[in-house]
């Protein structure tokens, strides 16, 4: 059997204070029945014990381990165990794993000594189809954090916890969920799909970011960021030019702070030519040209 | 279940879909197109699309003609409409 090992080291910045940024994702496919994977920048993959050993020996906190059997589960924590004791790295831990099939109850232990972070493993936690979870993981942090690679309902709880692309969870009421019309949520099917933008719950499915949206703070305000930042119009323009000034909106004489606020929000349509030209003087830039920036 | 718009067999295969989901962000009614992990929202009501920096442009010829073709833009419309008949496609809004 030919190997498939590409390894590329794909770094990726992350903000500070949240998971580390994942160096590498290396898919663990020994003895699969998979068809041979393409190759997907930033992915490794381990189709023999000796390639695991050599990714194994090479692995640091930032990697990101993908499991699809219990098998291959089993064999990264004899390999990683090996290289905690036998290498003196005793403290050393391997970063995350993702794993689709729950491990023996013994082996849940040494899993949670080996890496900061394990997902999945129960039976009742669900992933995106391999494909879809593995183009995901290898996509570039400013996507894949707003995608859901995976998550469980709690009935009980009454509650869905989720991961994200970046491995961060965030759990949600499973009242939100509404019926629509005669459709309703099927909290017993519960599964992900398009590539984490749809929660599917049997024939009910979900924007994945509804609920970011209602849930996460620092996603509304990077989307409310962008879509200023590229928003079209005079008042849009004048923002951006006033921002890349180092200008308050109290920095213009002759035109009140609530003025500018007005305008910059496409609240105020009609400018008069006397305000436009004050405001063009302090930015420095021609009257007419001003919607250009 | 979701409306799902009927896409050639290769366009499905290269990961395009179009739908309309029975909960989305809703402000204004829109369509959501994927084509793998991408996505844009292309607005029932005036067919802009609703997320800045997206166009027409990025989306495959032919599922652009889907979408804009006469009886299954229709269809989207009355699909919105009766997934979410308080925020109508023809409903306005309050301003």
């Amino acid at each position: 059997m030919s190997k498939t090992i590409r390894r590329k080291k794909t770094s990726i910045r992350s903000s500070s204070g949240k998971k580390p940024s994942v160096n590498r994702v290396v898919f663990v496919a020994i003895q699969s029945s998979r068809k041979k994977r393409e190759a997907v920048h930033g992915l490794v993959v381990c189709r023999n014990y000796k390639s695991l050993l050599k990714e194994a020996e090479q692995t640091n906190e930032n990697d990101l381990w993908i499991s699809p059997s219990s098998e291959n589960t089993e064999q990264i924590a004899e390999v990683l165990t090996a290289i905690q004791v036998k290498g003196h790295k005793n403290t050393q831990r391997f970063g995350g794993l993702v794993q689709f099939e729950p491990p023996k109850p013994i082996t849940r232990v040494t899993l949670s000594s080996l890496f900061d972070q394990v997902i999945g493993g129960t039976l009742q936690f669900k992933f995106l189809p391999l494909d879809q979870l593995i183009e995901v993981l290898s996509s570039p942090m400013d996507q894949r954090q707003d995608l859901f690679i995976g998550g469980a309902v709690n009935k009980d709880l009454g509650t869905l916890s989720l991961v994200r692309g970046n491995r961060q969870w965030i759990t949600v009421p499973l009242s939100i969920f509404l019926p629509a019309g005669v459709i309703k949520p099927n909290f017993n099917k519960f599964s992900l799909d398009d590539y984490g933008h749809t929660l599917c719950f049997g024939n009910y499915e979900s924007a994945g970011d509804v609920v970011l949206w209602e849930f996460d703070k620092e996603y509304r305000k990077r989307v409310k960021a962008k879509e200023r930042n590229q928003a079209t119009g005079i008042g849009a323009s004048i923002r951006r030019l006033r921002i890349q000034r180092r200008l308050t909106q109290s920095d213009f004489p002759g035109v009140s702070r609530k003025t500018i606020s007005r305008i910059e929000n496409g609240e105020q349509k009609k400018i008069q030519t006397s305000t436009l030209n004050k405001i063009s003087k302090i930015l420095g830039v021609a009257p007419e040209e001003l919607d250009s920036y | 279940m979701p409306y799902e718009l009927q896409l050639l067999k290769a366009l499905k295969n290269a990961g395009w879909k179009v739908k309309i989901r029975e909960k989305e962000r809703l402000e204004d009614p829109h369509v959501t197109i994927f084509k793998k992990s991408q996505k844009w929202r292309l607005g029932l009501r005036d067919k802009q699309f609703l997320d800045p920096g997206h166009n027409w442009n990025q989306i495959h010829k032919l599922v652009r003609e889907a979408i804009e073709d006469e009886n299954n833009w229709e269809q989207l419309i009355n699909e919105w409409n009766s997934m979410y008949p308080h925020n109508p496609v023809n409903g306005g809004d309050d301003e």
